[in-house]
C-alpha cells in the first residue's frame, strides 16, 4: 500500500520546476520521460516504490500523479509537445481564457473559484485513485499572479477537502537582489504566506536570489537559464523524496520526515542545501565541482551557507533540526565519526528549548542513474534565520503599502472589494510567525510561548 | 709427539671435531688422552679394547681425584 | 665407575647382548694370547705406555711404578688380545647412527644435529685412515665420563630380566682387575642401553632369527669352549634334546614332565630337580615366557562379541586387534619351529638358542602382553589411540610389531569412517566410532542433534580438528539426504569414494588430507544447496525486511492498517481478522520487486495475552519456513531470537505509530490560530517534540549502528564461509552482535527497562492528547476549566517523568564510556546537550 504523494505544478515558475523535477523522476526509476515506458535497463532487482508518484496505465505506462495547472498555456504547451505521452492529459489544465494572472495574486485567486468545479474534480480523481494517499505537493512561485493567487487559493481548498492529508509546498521566493520587474511582488508574497503558514504542513522555501548566487558561483554559469535554475531546485526534490521512493527502515513517508523535522507546527519553512551540486541538461549529468566527497566532507559542506538554497544568515540564529539524506556507499560507522566531528567542532548550533540534532538517512541511490560522485547530500533543516525572509518580505510590503501603491488591480478583484483587510491579516500572520521564529532562538521559548497563551480557545473560521 | 702435526691442516681439523664430538658423547676424555687415543685407532687398534683400557684405567687412577670423587658421592 | 671385569664373557647370556661376538670368532684363533704383540705393534706399546702415563700422572703424588706397570700390561693385554683388523660388519654409518639416535632419543636434538655434522667431518677428512674405528671408541665411551652408567639402562629391559628371576647382577662384583681372565672383553651395560634387542644399528647386536636383517652377522653362537666349559661344569643329568623338547612344549602351553610353567597357579613355575642350576635358570626364563604367551594366545582366541557390559574387550576394534595378534602368535610359533628344526640338527647348543632366541623375542612378547592388557580395558577409538601410543614408545622390531597390531586394529574404525563419510551413516554396533549419532532426532534438528562428537573417542590417527572436519562431513551427508533430498549426490559420491578405499590406505596421515576433502566437497554442496535450491540470502533478506522491520514501509502499512485493532485489549484481539488485514497490506504493499513465496511465509501470532496487554503487545510477525534443510538453520531457538528483537523494536515502531498521530493531531491545530497559543496544546507538542526526538534517533542508531552494521558483517562472512556450520556461527554472531547492540542483553537490562519506561510515557501522551482534543470529533474536550487544570498537571507530571528517565538513561549510558556502541547513542540521543544542559541547571 504506497502511500502515494499527488503533485500540483501551478503557474509558469511551478510548471517548470515540476517539469524538471518529474524529468528527474523518470529517469531515477529508469522511465522514458516521453512515454512513461519502463526502459528496458530497469530491471525487477531495484526494490523501489515508483508508486509513491506514479501510477500504471492500464497500458502499463507509468504516468505521474501530476497535475499541471496554468492560467496561460506557453510553458505547458511546452511541456506538452516535448512529453507528449508522459502525463495524463485529463490532468492538465489552462484557463480557458488563456489570458494569466497578470502578476496579480488576487486575479489568481479568483480565477481558482471561477474553476473551482473543474480543478476539484481534477483533484478529486487523482486522490480516488489512490490506494493510501498520503498528501499533496504543490510547486509555485509566491511572488507571481498564477502560482501565489491560484496557487494560495489551491491550499485553501486542499487544507479544507482533505483535512488529514499532508499538503506540502515547494515554494519559490523572488530573487531579492535584481528589482524585479514585477513590482507588486511583495504584496502577492505577503498574501501567500499567509497561506503557506496557515494551510501547509510544511513549505520547502527555495529562493531565488541563492539559486541564482549557486548557479553563477559553485556551476559557473555566467547567465544561467530557468531551465539551469530549475534542474537545481528537481535536484533538491528528487533527493528530498529518495528515502520515499527507495525506502529504508525509516523516512518513508513524508508525516516522518516532516514531524522529525517541525518541532512547532507553525514553524514548518524548511531549507535546504545540496552538495556536490551537479547540473543535468537534457539527459547529460554535469561536471561536478566537488571532488573530493566523503561523509563528513558533505556534513560539512551541507552546513555552509553558500551550498543553501536560501539566503539568509545561518551563522546567526540556531537550527530546530538538521535532517541529513546522504546517498552513494555509505559506510555507517562514518555517519557517526562525522557526527561526532561536527559537534566536536561546533559546526552548527542548535536550539537550546528542546532536543535537536543531525539525522542523517542513508538513503539509496537510483542504479540508473551516472553517478559522478561518491557520496552526495542533501539537507532539509529548519533554521530559526530563516525569518529574515519573511522580515524583509514584511518590509517590502510595507514600504509599498504605506505608498498605498499598485492597489487597484487587487481592489478590482472581489476579494478585496470590500476593503484591504486580508493585506493586514496577512501581514499579521507573517509577522507572527517571525516573531515566533525570533523567539525560538532564545532558550526560554518554551517558557515565554507558554506565557503568552491566548485565552480565547474557540477556533476561528477559515 | 709434535704437536704441530696436530695443529695444523686436515689433522687439526679432524681432532678438533673429534674432540667436539667426544664432548658432546660425554665420553670424559681430555685432548691429551683422545689424541693419544687417536693415533692408536689409526694403528687399526680394537676401539672395543681401547675403550675397556680406558675406562679400567680411569677407575684406577682418578679416584684420587678430587673433583671426580665428589661427582662419584652425589651419584 | 664400575669394576671392569674384562672376562664376564662366561656369561654371555646374561648380558643379552654379547657385545663382543663379533670379534669371539676371529680372536678365537688366537687363544689367550696376551702381551704377544708382534713388533709391529711396537708404535702401540708406545702409545699405549704413553696413555697410561696420562692416566698416572694425573694422580696426586703419583702412583707407585709398579701399578702403571701393571697397568700397562694389562692394557697390552687387552689389546692383544684382540689385535688384527676388526671385522667389517659394523659399517661407519650403523655407528653414527647409533650415536645420532642416542642423542636424539635423549632429546638433544641440536647434539644429535651437530654430531651427524661432525661424524661427516670425520668420515671425510683424509687424514683419518680409520675414522670408524674412533667413532666406535667414542661411541664406547659415551656418557662414561659420568658415575652412573646405568642411568641409560632402560630399566624396562630390567623388569624384563627380574621377570625371569635369573638376573645376572648388571653390577658386577668388583674383582681385582689382573686376575681376570681374559677370555673376552665386555663393555660395560652403560656402553650398550641398546643391548635389549631394540637397536638395530646393525653393529654387534645379537639378533637370532633376524639375522637375515643384518647378514654379515654371523648367528650368535656363544664360543664352543665356553659352552663346553658350562656343560662339563652342570653336569647334566638331563640330556639337552629333552629339556630342549620340554622348553618348546612350555613355549607351546603345554607342561612337561620336567618343566611346569604354573603347576600350583601361583605364577611359579616347577622346574625338576634334576636339571642343573645353570640349566634352570633359562628354562625358568622360558617358564615366564610361555605363560605370557598362553596368556596372550588365550585372549586373541576369545571372542570379542561377548557381550559383557564393561565395554573393553569386545567390539570390532578388538576383534581385528585378536585377529592381529593372532597372525603375530603365528609368525613367532612358525619361527620357534624353525629353531626346532635347528635344533635337531646341533644337538649341541639347541637350548641355548632356544633361550638366546626367547631372549630376542621377550620384548616383543611383553609387549603383546601389554596390548592384551589395554584391550581389555578399553574398546573403539580409545583402544586404537591408546595401540598407537604403545607402538610409539618402541621402536625397532618391536615398535614394528606394535604397529602393524595398530594399524589392523583400526581397520573396522576406517571402516566406519569411510561409511560415514561416504553416506553420511554411522554402522556402530559397539559404540566404537568417535562420532555418536542419536538415531531418535527429527530431520529438522538433524544438523545441531543428531551428531555428537566424543571428544575421548577421537582416534590419535587424527587431531580434533580433523575429527570436526570428519564430523561436518559425514553430517553434511546425511544433511543432504534427509534434509535437502538430494539422495542423488550422495549416491554418485559415495560410489566414488569405495573406490577410494580408505581401509587399506597404509598411510594414516593421508586420512587428514581424505577426510579434509570429503568435508570441503560435501559442504560445498551443501552451500550450493541452500544458497541456490533453498535460497539461504533471500530468507535472511527477508527476515530483515520482516522481522526486524527494516521495510519501514511494510511496517508502516501494518501499523496503519492493524493500529486501531491492535489498540483493543488484547482479549479481543482475533487473530483471523488480523491475518486478513495483513494478506490484503501484502497485496497491495510494495510486493512490487519480491516473490509470492515470501508473503505466503509471512505469518501473524498471537501471544498469550495478560490482562493489561494490548494487541500491540501479543502481536508477532512469524516467518514460517517448511523445508527441513531451512527449519534446520532456523531453529526454534534462532527464531525466538528474531523474536526477541521482533518484540523490541516492535515497541519502538508502536511508539513511532503513536507519536505520528499525536502530530497530526497537532498539525491540524496549526490551522486554528488561537488554538496555536493553547497551553495545553503547546504543553503537549513540546512533549512530542521530546519524544520523537528520542524514538527517532534511538531508530536511527539501531538501524544505521546496529542492525545496518551488524548485516553487512554478516554478509561478509556469508561469503567467505567454508561450511553450514560456520553459516551457523556467522548466524548466531549477527544475532549475537544485534541483541547485544540493541541493549537486549542481561547486562543492559538497566538500560533497557529506562527505555521502556520513555516508550511508556509516549502511550500516556497519546492518552492525554486524546482526553484535550479527539480529532474528527471536533471538541476540545479537557478545555473546560475543570478538567483542564487536571490535565495540565498531567501534563507536567508526564514530562517531568519523561526528563528523569531520559536523564537516568543518558546517565547510564556515559558511565560506561568505554563502550563505543553506548557513547555513540548517547551522543545522538543529547546532541544538543539540551539535556546534559537540563541536567546541570537542576544540579545548581
Amino acid at each position: 500500500m504506497p502511500r502515494e504523494i499527488i503533485t500540483l505544478q501551478v503557474g509558469q515558475c511551478g510548471n517548470q520546476i515540476g517539469t524538471e523535477f518529474w524529468k528527474q523522476l523518470c529517469l531515477e526509476h529508469g522511465i522514458d520521460a516521453h512515454n512513461g515506458v519502463l526502459e528496458d535497463y530497469a530491471g525487477e532487482s531495484v526494490s523501489d516504490r515508483k508508486d509513491v508518484f506514479f501510477y500504471q496505465a492500464d497500458d502499463e505506462h507509468y504516468v505521474p500523479r501530476a497535475l499541471l495547472i496554468d492560467l496561460e498555456p506557453r510553458v505547458i504547451n511546452g511541456i506538452r509537445t516535448r512529453y507528449k505521452n508522459l502525463y495524463n492529459p485529463e490532468n492538465i489544465f489552462v484557463s480557458p481564457t488563456g489570458g494569466g494572472a497578470g502578476n496579480n495574486w488576487a486575479s489568481g485567486y479568483r480565477q481558482g473559484q471561477d474553476h473551482e468545479e473543474q480543478l476539484l474534480d481534477m483533484i478529486d480523481r487523482e486522490a480516488e485513485g489512490s490506494d493510501s494517499l498520503e498528501g499533496f505537493t504543490l510547486c509555485h512561485s509566491i511572488a507571481g499572479g498564477t502560482g501565489s493567487g491560484l496557487g494560495s487559493y489551491l491550499l485553501e481548498m486542499l487544507n479544507d477537502k482533505f483535512p488529514r492529508k499532508l499538503i506540502q509546498t515547494y515554494s519559490v521566493f523572488p530573487n531579492q537582489q535584481d528589482l524585479s520587474d514585477v513590482v507588486v511582488e511583495p504584496y502577492n508574497s505577503m498574501l501567500t504566506l499567509k497561506r503557506l503558514t496557515v494551510n501547509v504542513d510544511s513549505v520547502v522555501v527555495l529562493d531565488n536570489t541563492a539559486l541564482n548566487r549557486i548557479a553563477t558561483d559553485r556551476l559557473h554559469l555566467e547567465n544561467p537559464t530557468f531551465a539551469q535554475v530549475n534542474s537545481l531546485v528537481s535536484t533538491v526534490m528528487a533527493a528530498s523524496t529518495s528515502t520515499l521512493r527507495f525506502p529504508g527502515y525509516m523516512n518513508n513517508d513524508l508525516v516522518g520526515l516532516i514531524a522529525s523535522l517541525i518541532p512547532v507546527p507553525r514553524c514548518h519553512f524548511l531549507m535546504t542545501g545540496y552538495t556536490p551540486l551537479t547540473l543535468y541538461e537534457g539527459d547529460r549529468a554535469g561536471e561536478s565541482q566537488v571532488r573530493k566527497t566523503s561523509v563528513l566532507d558533505v556534513m560539512r559542506r551541507l552546513l555552509q551557507p553558500q551550498n543553501l538554497m536560501v539566503s539568509v544568515p545561518v551563522k546567526k540564529g540556531c537550527y530546530m533540526s538538521i535532517l541529513n539524506v546522504i546517498q552513494g556507499e555509505v559506510d555507517p560507522s562514518q555517519v557517526h565519526k562525522s557526527l561526532q566531528r561536527i559537534r566536536e567542532r561546533k559546526l552548527a548550533s542548535f536550539i537550546g528549548w528542546g532536543p535537536a540534532s543531525i539525522q542523517v538517512a542513508l538513503a539509496r541511490r537510483s542504479p540508473y542513474l551516472p553517478q559522478s560522485n561518491r557520496v552526495s547530500g542533501l539537507m532539509l533543516a529548519n533554521h530559526t534565520s530563516i525569518y529574515t525572509l519573511f522580515a524583509r518580505a514584511l518590509n517590502q510590503y510595507d514600504k509599498l503599502r504605506k505608498r498605498n501603491a499598485f492597489l487597484d488591480n487587487y481592489r478590482s478583484e472581489s476579494m478585496f472589494e470590500n476593503g484591504l483587510d486580508e493585506f493586514d491579516s496577512s501581514r499579521e500572520v507573517v509577522h507572527d510567525l517571525m516573531e515566533e521564529y525570533k523567539a525560538a532562538e532564545y532558550d526560554d521559548y518554551v517558557s515565554r510561548v507558554m506565557g503568552t497563551e491566548s485565552p480565547n480557545t474557540t477556533e476561528i473560521a477559515r | 709427539m709434535p704437536r704441530s702435526e696436530l695443529e695444523d691442516g686436515p689433522m687439526k681439523e679432524a681432532f678438533d671435531a673429534a674432540f667436539e664430538l667426544s664432548s658432546l658423547l660425554d665420553t670424559g676424555l681430555d685432548r691429551d688422552t683422545l689424541r693419544i687415543l687417536m693415533k692408536l685407532c689409526e694403528q687399526g687398534v680394537n676401539p672395543e679394547a681401547l675403550a675397556s683400557i680406558v675406562k679400567e684405567l680411569r677407575s684406577q687412577y682418578q679416584p684420587k681425584e678430587k673433583g671426580n670423587s665428589s661427582r662419584r658421592e652425589s651419584t | 665407575m664400575s669394576g671392569m671385569r674384562p672376562g664376564s664373557g662366561s656369561r654371555p647370556g646374561s648380558r643379552s647382548g654379547t657385545p663382543l661376538r663379533a670379534w669371539s670368532t676371529a680372536s678365537s684363533s688366537r687363544p689367550g694370547s696376551a702381551g704377544s704383540l708382534g713388533t709391529s705393534d711396537r708404535g702401540t706399546v708406545l702409545l699405549l705406555r704413553e696413555l697410561v702415563h696420562a692416566h698416572v700422572g694425573k694422580t696426586e703424588g703419583g702412583a707407585d711404578a709398579r701399578q702403571s706397570v701393571n697397568t700397562l700390561r694389562y692394557a697390552i693385554r687387552v689389546v692383544g688380545s684382540k689385535i688384527g683388523p676388526p671385522p667389517s660388519l659394523s659399517s661407519t654409518s650403523a655407528v653414527s647412527d647409533a650415536i645420532v639416535r642416542r642423542l636424539a632419543k635423549s632429546h638433544r636434538h641440536e647434539d644429535a644435529t651437530r654430531a651427524s655434522y661432525l661424524i661427516e667431518v670425520l668420515r671425510s677428512n683424509d687424514s683419518l685412515g680409520n675414522p670408524q674405528l674412533l667413532l666406535q671408541l667414542l661411541d664406547a665411551l659415551t656418557g662414561s665420563a659420568h658415575d652412573d652408567i646405568y642411568a641409560a639402562w632402560p630399566t624396562e629391559t630390567q623388569k624384563v630380566y627380574e621377570n625371569y628371576g635369573d638376573r645376572v647382577d648388571s653390577r658386577e662384583p668388583k674383582e681385582p682387575l689382573l686376575d681376570l681372565p681374559s677370555s673376552g672383553i665386555p663393555r660395560p651395560p652403560s656402553s650398550k642401553p641398546q643391548q635389549s634387542g631394540s637397536d638395530h644399528s646393525g653393529r654387534a647386536v645379537p639378533t637370532g632369527m633376524d639375522a637375515t636383517e643384518s647378514p654379515t652377522v654371523p648367528p650368535p653362537a656363544p664360543s664352543p669352549e665356553l659352552l663346553a666349559a658350562v656343560v662339563q661344569r652342570e653336569n647334566s643329568a638331563v640330556p639337552e634334546r629333552v629339556l630342549l623338547r620340554q622348553a618348546l612344549f612350555v613355549l607351546h602351553g603345554i607342561d612337561g614332565d620336567l618343566v611346569k610353567s604354573d603347576p600350583t597357579g601361583n605364577g611359579h613355575p616347577s622346574i625338576s630337580s634334576k636339571i642343573g642350576r645353570g640349566r634352570k635358570g633359562l628354562l625358568i626364563r622360558v617358564c615366564g615366557l610361555g605363560a605370557i604367551l598362553s596368556r596372550v594366545r588365550e585372549f586373541s582366541q576369545s571372542s570379542s562379541e561377548q557381550d559383557e557390559t564393561s565395554g573393553g574387550g569386545k567390539g570390532l576394534v578388538v576383534g581385528a586387534f585378536k585377529a592381529a595378534l593372532s597372525a603375530e602368535l603365528d609368525k613367532f610359533f612358525a619361527e620357534m619351529a624353525a629353531i626346532e628344526t635347528q635344533g635337531k640338527n646341533d644337538k649341541a647348543w639347541s637350548l641355548r638358542r632356544l633361550t638366546s632366541w626367547v631372549e630376542e623375542s621377550s620384548s616383543r612378547i611383553l609387549l603383546m602382553n601389554k596390548l592384551v592388557s589395554i584391550s581389555m580395558k578399553l574398546k573403539g577409538c580409545a583402544l586404537t589411540s591408546e595401540l598407537d601410543r604403545q607402538s610409539r614408545r618402541t621402536d625397532g622390531d618391536v615398535g614394528r610389531t606394535a604397529r602393524r597390531l595398530y594399524r589392523q586394529s583400526c581397520r573396522p574404525i576406517l571402516r566406519m569412517l569411510r561409511k560415514w563419510l561416504a553416506e553420511g551413516v554411522i554402522d556402530d554396533e559397539y559404540d566404537e566410532f568417535f562420532i555418536f549419532a542419536d538415531n531418535s532426532v527429527q530431520p529438522v534438528r538433524l544438523w545441531s542433534e543428531k551428531y555428537k562428537l566424543v571428544p575421548e573417542r577421537i582416534p590419535s590417527m587424527i587431531t580434533p580438528e580433523v575429527a570436526s572436519a570428519a564430523l561436518i562431513a559425514g553430517k553434511a551427508v546425511d544433511f543432504l539426504r534427509a534434509c535437502c533430498d538430494d539422495r542423488e549426490w550422495v549416491l554418485q559420491r559415495a560410489s566414488k569414494m569405495t573406490e577410494r578405499d580408505f581401509e587399506d590406505n597404509r598411510e594414516l596421515s593421508n586420512l587428514t588430507e581424505a577426510i579434509t576433502a570429503a568435508s570441503s566437497e560435501a559442504s560445498e554442496r551443501v552451500k550450493k544447496l541452500m544458497f541456490g535450491k533453498f535460497r539461504l540470502v533471500e530468507h535472511l533478506e527477508s527476515l530483515r525486511s520482516y522481522l526486524l522491520l527494516m521495510r519501514g514501509d511494510f511496517v508502516q502499512v501494518i501499523t496503519d492498517a492493524l493500529g486501531e485493532d491492535l489498540d483493543k485489549p488484547a482479549g479481543m484481539i482475533l487473530r483471523n481478522n488480523l491475518v486478513r488485514v495483513l494478506e490484503n497490506s501484502m497485496r497491495i504493499s510494495p510486493g512490487e520487486n519480491e516473490s509470492e513465496v515470501d508473503h505466503d511465509r509471512l505469518d501473524v501470532r498471537l501471544l498469550e495475552a495478560s490482562k493489561k496487554d494490548t494487541g500491540w503487545d501479543i502481536f508477532r510477525l512469524d516467518y514460517r519456513f517448511t523445508e527441513a534443510a531451512l527449519e534446520n538453520f532456523f531453529s526454534d531457538r534462532v527464531m525466538s531470537r528474531y523474536m526477541r528483537i521482533f518484540a523490541f523494536l516492535w515497541k519502538l515502531k508502536r511508539a513511532e505509530h503513536y507519536l505520528r498521530d499525536l502530530w497530526e493531531v497537532q498539525r491540524s491545530w496549526n490551522a486554528s490560530l488561537n488554538s496555536s497559543r493553547n497551553q495545553l496544546f503547546l504543553q503537549c507538542a513540546f512533549l512530542r517534540v521530546k519524544m520523537n526526538h528520542f524514538i527517532l534517533n534511538l531508530q536511527y542508531f539501531l538501524v544505521y549502528e546496529v542492525l545496518d552494521s551488524s548485516w553487512k558483517t554478516f554478509m561478509e562472512e556469508l561469503k567467505s564461509a567454508s561450511d553450514l556450520q560456520v553459516l551457523l556461527g556467522s548466524h548466531a554472531n549477527y544475532l549475537n552482535s544485534i541483541t547485544t547492540r540493541a541493549l537486549l542483553r542481561e547486562e543492559s537490562r538497566d538500560q533497557h527497562e529506562r527505555i521502556l519506561r520513555i516508550l511508556d510515557t509516549v502511550l500516556d501522551l497519546k492518552e492525554l492528547q486524546d482526553q484535550i482534543y479527539k480529532p474528527g470529533s471536533g471538541l476540545e474536550i479537557g478545555m473546560q476549566a475543570g478538567g483542564r487544570v487536571d490535565t495540565q498537571s498531567a501534563l507536567g507530571k508526564l514530562e517531568k517523568e519523561f526528563d528523569s528517565s531520559m536523564a537516568g538513561l543518558l546517565e547510564s549510558l556515559n558511565v560506561r564510556t568505554n563502550d563505543d556502541n553506548l557513547v555513540l547513542l548517547a551522543l545522538r540521543l543529547d546532541f544538543n546537550e539540551h539535556y546534559s544542559v537540563l541536567g546541570r541547571e537542576r544540579f545548581l
